[in-house]
């Protein structure tokens, strides 16, 4: 057992420890259970749409533009899928949901160190998660815990901590990363974001069609 | 400015991503990916970027050219006269055009060049301000490159305008919506920037060298202007009739969000003139798919009283229809925004609709539906502050609403987790023994919750010359007619169960007797009688008949003994009564009602409770 069994308290031949552990693998790795976990009005328009790692109609870097969004099974999907993303450097990332441009979804990101800072565009309306990664990135081998929100974080990403707890309700608290990986960088400000971040924040804000309110 | 800072803005300059958003390439390393935006990271290489604006602009595309446009046709252009020239240069030229053109045409151009009354309209309509030889080069231009000339800077603002207002002649139904939006708004701007003084100025510096008299009235100036602000709205009006017409439609919503800052500012003149045309054309489309809403709303409230799913489809629809209208009314209605006034049509639709959401909700309790439409009328009438007022209440409204139902409904799955239970009882032959929000089931004989009127409870303790041999459980319920009786041995199910009685069934018992006290009635409870103000108790005598003794809640002391719950006088150690918690129905409650009582200093009624 690894990191989970150890997020537990150690190796308990305990059932429902046992159990609790599956369920979390599967929140982070079944994608067919993710989409059990969607509201049932979406379920079928998620089922319906094509199953594919980049829209074969899309234009423009993959994951950088609305044009060319990755393609992921539902919200849980999104979490699963930002969460493997390292940069070539080994950097994981930190997110959040901006809202979203007609159905695409649009996700603010920041490297775990605060060194680079990202905007991906991600299409949840798929029946699974892409198997390629944006120009720069790589899946991570440690096992992806989540490590962002699909919603709206107003000091992203210092309520980080905050933001996690208040997933204890939705049940996913326990697949999220530990709070250690990056509250050293929290506490030292060392997520400052960079002028032309600013500026595609600021034009990607006046042109979302949905978000969630500060 | 701080070193960092302008490497920020390089690198800033030099992000894909960055220049895709605005619509522009790379300053450099066009290759270069987008993003990570970062002090530290430097991009890696991948294809360019394209926007999802990507059209190029039409001046960015290959270049329109065009034969002619209205100042080609003007008497200056005709008999290349410049504003220099005087009448017997004028003349010569006539004669001389009037060889290889109409001479019928080179006669009038003449003659409107010569005649003082006619000459200010053509000066008007030409390039008043700007040299001959210049204006001789911008109206050569003008057919190569007519859009060339919105770079122009420098240029009196008459024949900037002019230049311009030709320039429209070269848009087609391919142009793209948003430059032309841009370019209406540059246009419009400029109106407003016209000074009559500036033109009367600019005309009479020429006529000074071309001999012909000084205009001194600024009014016939004025007049003119009014008319050329004219001709500038029917030259943008034929553009935009060219276009397709959702695009046109986008162009005139794009000007008009621009100009207004979506309906908060005042927008230029032309502008509203454009607007007032726009809405005049477009009357027949509203009305007709206002004629629609109605149809829409009138079979979604006929069909209502069929349920939620025949209403449902007429919903959908009037969402498709009345996203249509509002595309086509949007700038209308950002235009009254901006005039401090809402568009009539969209109030009236926005608040019919807004009605059939509140009969939904109101009369048929359609939440999910009534939300839908609230949420569409915020969305699409956000320009008409009042409607978009009330709309916003209504939401609160229904948000709350569907907050509390929710809340409510968690609660009610929270209390139906709390109070479910079974368990099997017996050692050879099991029964089983069940509560849920359906009811209590126990060999056969089912109860539901709230037919319970009667409970009790209590375990008797066996010994056998003292050793203790184990103790049994009794659990009775019942409603009015029956009662069920279990017997078990079993602690922890004992316990868990009358934990899950408790939840379901004794808390409702325990308000019930309240109110009953309260409407008051009395209750048994063994040998006493329950009032609302006290409790009639016993005097047990040695010689003779018992006697009843009322006394109020202050007079009365309680405690437990041999399994039973006892009430008795502070006064008389005679008087009391004691209540067997096994074997009288709902003794457990009683006992409870009267602890709660006695926590509650000074308290005259047990009714004072439910306060």
């Amino acid at each position: 057992m690894g990191f989970l069994s150890n997020l537990l308290g150690g190796n308990k031949e305990d059932k429902a420890l046992r159990e609790a552990l599956a369920h979390i693998h599967r929140i982070l790795d079944d994608e067919k259970f993710q989409l059990e976990l969607v509201h049932p009005m979406m379920k079928p328009m998620l089922e319906s749409a094509p199953a594919y790692d980049k829209d074969p109609n899309g234009s423009g870097p993959f994951g950088f533009t609305e044009t060319n969004p990755i393609p992921v099974n539902g919200p849980i999907g999104q979490l699963a899928y930002l969460s493997r993303l390292e940069t070539q450097s080994g950097q994981r990332i930190l997110f959040h949901r901006l809202g979203a441009i007609d159905k695409v979804d649009v996700f603010e990101a920041v490297t775990f160190d605060g060194s680079g800072w990202f905007i991906f565009f991600v299409d949840l309306y798929h029946p699974r998660r892409s198997r390629l990664t944006p120009d720069g990135f790589r899946f991570t081998k440690e096992v992806a815990q989540f490590s962002g929100f699909h919603k709206f974080c107003e000091s992203f990403p210092y309520d980080f901590v905050e933001k996690k707890a208040s997933q204890y309700e939705s049940g996913l608290s326990m697949a999220y990363i530990a709070v250690s990986k990056v509250s050293e960088q929290i506490h030292h400000n060392v997520f400052n974001r960079p002028l032309a971040h600013k500026a595609k924040l600021e034009l990607i804000r006046s042109r979302l069609s949905s978000f969630q309110e500060q | 400015m701080p070193s960092d800072a302008l490497a920020q803005a390089e690198d800033a300059l030099k992000d894909p991503q960055l220049m895709a958003m605005l619509g522009a390439q790379p300053a450099s390393n066009a290759s270069a990916a987008p993003v990570p935006t970062a002090a530290t990271s430097r991009p890696t290489a991948v294809p360019p970027v394209q926007s999802a604006r990507s059209t190029p602009s039409p001046r960015a595309r290959a270049q329109r050219t065009l034969k002619t446009t209205a100042l080609h046709q003007t008497p200056f252009t005709i008999l290349s006269v410049t504003t220099r020239d005087d009448r017997r240069r004028i003349v010569e030229l006539a004669e001389e055009k009037s060889l290889e053109l109409d001479h019928d045409v080179c006669q009038k151009a003449r003659s409107d060049l010569t005649n003082p009354r006619t000459r200010l309209s053509a000066e008007i309509a030409w390039l008043p301000g700007v040299s001959p030889r210049k204006a001789s080069q911008l109206i050569e231009g003008l057919l190569h490159d007519p859009m060339a000339v919105r770079e122009e800077s420098g240029l009196p603002t008459l024949a900037h305008l002019n230049l311009l207002a030709a320039a429209f002649e070269a848009v087609d139904g391919e142009h793209d919506a948003e430059d032309l939006a841009s370019f209406i708004q540059e246009v419009a701007y400029l109106v407003d920037e016209i000074d009559p003084e500036d033109v009367l100025r600019d005309i009479n510096e020429d006529r000074a060298v071309s001999g012909f008299p000084e205009v001194r009235a600024l009014d016939q100036i004025e007049a003119e202007l009014a008319e050329r602000k004219r001709y500038y709205r029917s030259a943008i009006k034929d553009a935009l009739d060219r276009l397709p017409p959702i695009t046109l439609v986008q162009v005139m919503t794009d000007t008009v969000e621009g100009v207004t800052l979506g309906g908060e500012d005042q927008a230029p003149e032309l502008i509203d003139d454009l607007v007032d045309g726009y809405e005049v054309e477009t009357q027949g489309f509203l009305q007709k798919e206002a004629e629609n809403v109605h149809k829409l709303i009138k079979a979604a409230r006929d069909s209502a009283k069929s349920g939620e799913a025949a209403v449902k489809p007429y919903v959908d629809k009037l969402d498709a229809v009345a996203r249509n209208w509002d595309k086509v009314a949007q700038p209308i209605q950002l235009s009254a925004k901006a005039r401090g006034i809402d568009h009539e049509t969209s109030r009236d639709l926005a608040y019919e609709i807004r009605s059939l959401a509140i009969d939904l909700f109101n009369t048929h309790d359609m939440l999910t539906q009534s939300q839908r439409l609230t949420g569409l009328l915020k969305e699409l009438f956000a320009e008409l502050p009042e409607v978009s007022e009330r709309v916003e209440q209504d939401a609160d409204a229904l948000a709350d609403i569907f907050h509390e139902r929710k809340q409510a409904v968690a609660r009610r799955d929270k209390w139906a987790h709390e109070i479910t239970y079974r368990a099997e009882i017996g050692v050879m032959f099991k029964d089983t023994l069940s509560i849920s929000p359906d009811g209590i089931s126990w060999k056969g004989q089912s109860f539901s919750l709230d037919s319970i009127t009667r409970v009790r409870w209590g375990g008797v303790r066996h010994s056998v010359n003292g050793v203790p041999t184990g103790t049994t459980y009794t659990i009775a319920f019942g409603d009015k007619r029956s009662e069920a009786v279990v017997e078990l041995k079993k602690e922890d199910i004992y316990s868990k169960f009358i934990d899950k009685l408790w939840r379901a069934v004794c808390v409702r018992l325990l308000g019930e007797m309240l109110e009953a006290l309260k409407d008051g009635r009395d209750l048994y409870f063994g040998d006493a009688l329950l009032h609302d103000d006290g409790i009639t108790l016993v005097k047990h005598k040695f010689l003779g008949a018992d006697e009843k003794v009322r006394c109020t809640w202050g007079q009365v002391q309680i405690w437990n003994a041999d399994g039973s719950f006892c009430i008795g006088s502070k006064d008389d150690k005679k008087t009391n009564v004691g209540i067997s918690y096994i074997h009288v129905a709902n003794t457990h409650i009683l006992e409870q009602l009267i602890r709660m009582a006695f926590k509650k200093p000074g308290l005259r009624r047990l009714s004072q409770l439910l306060q």
